[in-house]
């Protein structure tokens, strides 16, 4: 199997033979290789709305990647949410997100003049 | 009398802060001037990830990488000047007399030296000739971003991208993941101008199809957009007869390449490179003014941020070292091969030992080799297994023991083909 590793900019032209990796620049290439062959899984970065109108939406991540299948339903579930505390960067915004034992963080701490808004 | 600074930043993005931080740590005293009411630059519009694998080890989401150099500023004795916009730079005896506008009205900050890191601005639709009306619904994928990202608004529900610029894939997969239809991506050249991970992340992974050789050719709608032909072009870029296409849509999207900011660097009569587009620099990332330097992508489009607060952390702690000593330059000449490089000059009374070289191929090479050559002898070969033009490198070079002197004649060339 020919893949393009993503984990990089280099982004090295991957070739998949069993578990034989080759053309990788590095050892996360070998993984992500090995990962993408099996079971693909992505990082989703996207934002959350807060109740904050200087500062009216959040970036967040997920912790660690998650598999692509389920990237569809995570963009559901990140609609429904809404933030309402002045959260800092590296705060879980959402705990086990689609029960997958990871959680969802802050990219950037509120930036806003306002006071925290009550539920 | 009024406070001299050493060294004045303008622009508070991620070169900014990396050379007020550096200057800083070298002993300077420093003003960050930013015209935005936050630090951070373009990256507080970069929420996708990918930021600061060489710098932190890390993958980061741009404001991530950003906070983390608004913290180490805050360690600093940096003096910030927010929403505070420069209007004009003068020569003055100590140095510098920058003219600034603020909440407090007009004003000046005086400085030694300056580093500009203005960052650099996208290619708008002035730049590409479509023709048709003018409605509503041409923007630029910077436009979009800090529309979905920042303020966090859907700019459009079907959209055409053309150019397929980094900024542009990644707001393919952004609008996508939002719940807009991305109908496809349209590049007038046989190959992407984006990172090949891009397009395989940001369109192959969500099925949104890439038509190379392709353009948009015409717009059409009375106030907003509805419709634009799409056409294929041959070799010559001409376009080819019966190969129209009509996509109703109700957004272009423009990726069609960034160039460095350089307003203020042209007041001063900073020397502006054919390659780069922005200005001449040495290894110490001075410009050809004595005292005025520039970083990140005012200076050149790095593309990969950690790149950008490399050469601003170098241009921040030779500004704080100026002392205005006499330096002697030779033009690094660009030879076939290279589309361009940085340092596009050396100071060779300077140091010399570990000059930093930034360059991109001009055309897709496999078995690349770099050359360096001093006066028509090769001194210097680095080989590449490929290169892609999109991909800037970076290599460290040791040129203090090639007795480089005023009349050198120094050339760079890319070769394609190695055992
Ligand atoms: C729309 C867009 C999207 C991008 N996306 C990515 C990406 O996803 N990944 C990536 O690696 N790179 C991206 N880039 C490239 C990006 O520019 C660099 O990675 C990095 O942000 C450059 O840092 P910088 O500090 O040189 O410029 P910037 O981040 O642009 O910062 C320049 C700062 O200078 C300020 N400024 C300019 N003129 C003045 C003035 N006259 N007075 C006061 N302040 C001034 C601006 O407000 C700004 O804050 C993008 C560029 C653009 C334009």
């Amino acid at each position: 199997m020919e893949l393009i590793c993503i984990v990089c900019p280099k982004s090295c032209h991957l070739t998949v033979d069993g578990d034989k990796v080759s053309g990788n620049g590095c050892k996360r290439g070998e993984l992500f290789a090995k990962e993408e062959a099996i079971a693909p899984k992505r990082s989703v970065t996207t934002t959350v709305a807060t109740a904050f109108c200087d500062f009216p939406v959040l970036p967040v991540k997920t912790e660690s990647d998650i598999p692509k299948a389920k990237i569809e339903e995570l963009m559901q579930f990140v609609r429904g949410l809404y933030v309402t505390k002045k959260l800092k960067c590296g705060d879980v915004v959402a705990e086990n997100i689609l029960g997958l034992g990871i959680n969802l963080v802050a990219t950037e701490s509120v930036f806003t003049q306002k006071q925290e808004v009550s539920e | 009398m009024s406070r001299i600074f050493d060294v004045a930043v303008i622009g508070g993005g991620p070169a900014g802060l990396a050379a007020a931080v550096s200057a800083s740590e070298n002993g300077a005293s420093v003003a960050l001037i930013e015209r935005e009411s936050r630090l951070g630059g373009i990256l507080k519009q970069c929420v996708h990830d990918g930021f600061g694998l060489i710098r932190f080890g890390q993958k980061l989401a741009g404001p991530e990488y950003a906070e983390r150099y608004i913290e180490l500023l805050k360690n600093t004795k940096t003096e910030v000047f927010l929403t505070t916009f420069v209007t004009a730079v003068k020569k003055a005896d100590f140095g510098f007399s920058i003219a600034i506008v603020n909440k407090e009205g007009i004003s000046h900050i005086d400085t030694k030296t300056i580093v500009l890191a203005t960052g650099c601005r996208e290619r708008t639709s002035k730049q590409v000739l479509i023709q048709g009306t003018r409605p509503s619904g041409v923007f630029t994928a910077g436009v979009a971003q800090n529309f979905v990202n920042l303020l966090g608004k859907m700019p459009t529900k079907k959209c055409v991208i053309l150019g397929s610029g980094d900024i542009g894939l990644i707001m393919a997969r952004r609008l996508t993941l939002e719940g807009a239809e991305v109908e496809g991506v349209y590049e007038v050249k046989p190959t992407p101008s984006g990172l090949t991970r891009n397009i395989h992340q940001c369109l192959f992974d969500f099925n949104i199809p890439l038509h190379l050789s392709t353009t948009v050719t015409r717009v059409f709608g009375e106030d907003r957009l509805n419709t634009v032909e799409v056409a294929q072009v041959d070799e010559k870029m001409k376009v080819v007869e019966g190969t129209e296409r009509i996509i109703e849509c109700d957004a272009l999207i423009l990726s069609v390449g960034l160039i460095p900011e350089n307003e203020i660097a042209e007041t001063l009569d900073v020397k502006i490179n054919n390659a780069t587009k922005g200005a001449e620099c040495d290894q110490t990332y001075m410009t050809s003014v004595d005292g005025i330097f520039s970083a990140g992508n005012a200076l050149n489009v790095f593309d990969l941020v950690d790149y950008v607060s490399e050469s601003a952390q170098s241009a921040g702690a030779s500004a704080a070292d100026y002392q205005g000593t006499k330096r002697e330059y030779i033009e690094i000449e660009r030879g076939k091969g290279l589309l361009s490089f940085v340092p596009t000059r050396l100071d060779i009374l300077g140091k010399l030992d570990k000059v930093i070289l930034f360059f991109r191929a001009a055309r897709d090479m496999d078995k690349a080799k770099l050359i360096l050559k001093i006066n028509g002898e090769i001194k210097l070969e680095k080989k590449f297994s490929y290169l892609r033009p999109p991909e800037m490198q970076r290599l460290e070079l040791d040129l203090q023991n090639y007795g480089l002197d005023g009349s050198s004649k120094v050339l760079l060339t890319l070769e394609e083909g190695w055992n």
